[in-house]
């Protein structure tokens, strides 16, 4: 039960795991050349070199930004070859510590008081149980598990610290293999778009290159809203109030904002941005400066295709509106769609008569193609209605993902932040006294454990049980002597 | 009391530490280190009431956020993580080495921003986007790994430095270079985990935000070499036992990387993170 082996495989100096670390994988025999080829992807080295390669394209990448590199077959290859080197070292590195973990460490180890690096010896009074009894406290306030042996009239303790931390770098590849594989589920069955909803406008599929892809339900915009910071032209926050329809029943409401999207469906919605929409019939109004003949200009708000009285039994009627005004070669109205160029085509009339109509340009007053006209009828504004911007992303991958970051942050602080460490004590009576023998020894780098060492025998030593051991001042000394 | 006395009061403390440090390199004694180091803990303790109050300051003006949204904050808080990792790694790995780069550094880093010329000190109102309890965890550990880095990067220097002039006085004064490199190691040991915390925070913000947790942006895209480079440090040391001067190079790397994807990107490449 009480292996040998392991105690000395930790005995290799600077020794970084369990298993053989810097010493290369014995070599495959050179018959067998697919034992070669997995010889190379269980390398460190391939590992290493992999990760070089996706950080400098990556870094081309962002420099060249035309170059979508993350898209490429080289890259994903890359991260294909990544997730296949991880997978067989994660493998091996696994067996090997569940095979370690069924092995206990002795207490019982005159080798390790006769050879570790980090030794210490007290000489103290009292008796053996006394002092074995301090030594076991000393070691649980430093938070290591203690096991203890009495053999010849002599105690042996063993405090064994941070023993999860051996776990810490498998589980760190492992979840990071989960990452991988969200993301890769992602990219094969996620999709992801944008979607502008007009207000009061309801909406049931998500534009997509090539097919529209159906929501699976509808989509309606109540509102959409921009909170301005106080006193200020600067946005706090963008809201749209959302409908969710199934078969015309209302099934959710929800007013979104950029950092709180609405989940239905497995899709989920963010507000992404927004917009203006031209006003149309039935939304939003065209404002027209009215001044009759030697009369004084007032304003007018007329909704599009509705007549709006005017004083002395005539009616201004605003027929149409383009927010970009062209003619194209064939002499046909359109509208370039960006808002640089608007114009409504007004009428006046008199009951059903019309006394003049025609185009009029918000950018150009005065412009009447050569009419000669009577009113003054200037396109001086417009109100239209918002749209909102919406993301709409399906992403199968990321439960994946949050759990392998999750694991991930937890077992690196595993890996880094605990420190896998064992102590051994030799209690026995020298003389007339009691002599306290320590060992130290860390699965990586022991010397990192002398400032603990110190703290340790500190503790034992009866007056000196507050102030830790300052190796400094003594090393200091020479220095100065050097001078 | 507002929060820049508070914090120009921090400064002092660096640069007293400094000095005191620097006092050090003619009178290693213990006492001597442990005085810096006090001093420190001090200025640490002020910058970061001072930015606490920053933050309260930002809610009496009706915005409301923590002081991590604009170049001016994120130096604040650069210089406050590199001071706060120096006591914590002095206090974990007891080398008073890390004093003598880490206090000139946060007082630098803090006297910058104190002092430059075209520097926005002012509390702004958040963009929509930013206004999420995310920004503060998000930022927060990412900065630690900055401080973190920074003084690997530091040390890295002082060990190529003393290692080609092992005989000079001053370089003897340094512990021996193991240690430094050791330390070295300890603050990338403290700053990887702590980046892939502050990566995956920002993954997850980024799919609470926009709808994806990852999108190429080039401050993320950065931030991902940035950690390809500390990985490669850590698989090339602990594993193949790649220590000293070659560790010490890819540390420098991985910090021009840090800088890089802090002030590189918002300068040279445009993305979602332009703001800070």
């Amino acid at each position: 039960m009480q292996t040998r082996p392991t105690a000395t495989a930790l005995d290799v100096p600077g020794a970084a795991a369990p298993e053989p670390p810097r010493t290369p994988l014995p070599a495959p025999a050179g018959r067998r050349p697919w034992a070669k080829v997995v010889h190379q992807l269980i390398s460190v080295r391939l590992a290493i070199g992999l990760l070089m390669a996706l950080g400098i394209l990556s870094a081309i990448g962002t420099l060249v930004p035309r170059w979508d590199v993350y898209h490429t077959p080289l890259f994903s290859a890359l991260i294909a070859a990544l997730a296949v080197n991880i997978s067989v070292c994660s493998f091996r590195r696994l067996t090997t510590l569940v095979r370690q973990s069924r092995v206990t460490i002795d207490p019982v180890d005159d080798a390790i008081h006769a050879k570790a690096a980090l030794r210490e010896q007290l000489e103290l009074d009292g008796s053996v149980d006394e002092q074995a009894g301090r030594v076991r406290q000393a070691f649980r306030s430093r938070g290591l598990a203690v096991s203890q042996e009495t053999r010849g009239g002599k105690v042996y303790l063993l405090g064994e610290g941070g023993k999860l931390a051996v776990w810490g770098p498998v589980a760190t590849h492992l979840s990071f293999l989960l990452i991988l594989a969200g993301g890769f589920i992602g990219s094969i069955w996620g999709f992801a778009g944008d979607l502008n909803i007009p207000e009061g406008a309801t909406v049931s599929e998500l534009p997509y290159p090539g097919r529209d892809i159906p929501l699976g339900f509808d989509l309606r915009n109540d509102d959409f809203d921009i909170e301005y910071y106080p006193g200020t032209q600067q946005p706090k926050e963008y809201r749209s109030d959302l409908v969710v329809l199934e078969n015309g029943r209302e099934v959710l409401k929800k007013r979104i904002s950029v950092n709180d999207p609405l989940i239905h469906g497995g899709l989920r919605i963010f507000q992404a941005s927004y917009g203006q929409t031209p006003p149309g019939p039935g939304s939003g109004d065209v404002h027209v400066a009215v001044t009759p003949p030697g009369g004084t200009a007032s304003e007018v708000h007329a909704p599009i295709g509705r007549p709006v009285a005017l004083p002395g039994g005539k009616s201004l009627l605003v027929r149409g509106f383009v927010g970009s005004f062209r003619v194209s070669d064939g002499g046909q109205i359109q509208d370039a769609g960006d808002m640089q160029n608007p114009a409504a085509y007004i009428a006046l009339l008199d009951g059903e008569t019309v006394l003049q109509e025609g185009w009029r340009f918000q950018r150009y007053p005065g412009f009447t193609h050569g009419q000669d006209v009577q009113w003054g009828l200037e396109l001086t504004g417009f109100h239209g209605g918002q749209y909102t911007g919406l993301r709409v992303s399906f992403d199968p991958g990321v439960p994946l993902v949050y759990a392998g970051g999750t694991l991930l942050c937890l077992a690196l602080m595993l890996s880094f932040l605990q420190r896998q460490r064992r102590f051994w004590a030799r209690i026995e009576p020298a003389r007339d006294r009691i002599r306290i023998s320590l060992a130290g020894r860390a699965l990586r780098h022991s010397a990192a454990l002398e400032p603990e060492m110190a703290l340790l025998s500190a503790s034992l030593r009866p007056a000196a049980a507050s102030a830790p051991a300052a190796p400094a001042p003594a090393k200091r000394a020479k220095r100065r002597n050097h001078r | 009391m507002n929060s820049s006395t508070l914090i120009g009061l921090s400064l002092v403390g660096y640069l007293a530490s400094a000095a005191v440090y620097f006092l050090y390199l003619s009178t290693p004694r213990e006492g001597v280190a442990r005085l810096g180091r006090r001093i420190m803990a001090v200025g640490v303790a002020l910058q970061t009431a001072g930015m606490l109050l920053r933050w309260r300051e930002s809610y009496q003006m009706g915005i409301g956020h923590a002081p991590m949204s604009n170049m001016y904050e994120s130096l604040l808080l650069f210089a406050l993580c590199i001071a706060a990792v120096h006591l914590w790694l002095e206090h974990r790995h007891h080398a008073p080495a890390v004093g003598i780069v880490a206090a000139p550094l946060a007082a630098m880093v803090l006297a910058y921003t104190e002092f430059a010329a075209g520097m926005n000190r002012a509390i702004e109102p958040l963009f929509p986007a930013l206004r999420s309890n995310w920004l503060t965890a998000h930022v927060l550990v990412c900065f630690v790994a900055y401080g973190a880095f920074a003084i690997s990067a530091a040390l890295s220097l002082v060990y190529l430095w003393k290692r080609r002039n092992p005989n000079l006085g001053l370089a003897k004064v340094f512990p021996s270079i193991e240690l430094i490199d050791d330390i070295s190691y300890r603050a990338v040991a403290l700053g990887f985990p702590m980046l892939t915390m502050g990566i995956f925070f920002g993954a997850v913000w980024a799919n609470v935000a926009w709808g994806s947790y990852w999108s190429w942006d080039p401050k993320e895209t950065w931030s991902l070499i940035t950690w390809l480079v500390y990985a490669v440090y850590l698989h090339a040391r602990l594993v193949r036992g790649w220590s000293g001067p070659r560790a010490a190079l890819i540390s420098l790397v991985g910090f021009g990387a840090v800088m890089f994807t802090y002030f590189g990107v918002n300068f040279l490449l445009s993305g979602l993170h332009s703001y800070a």
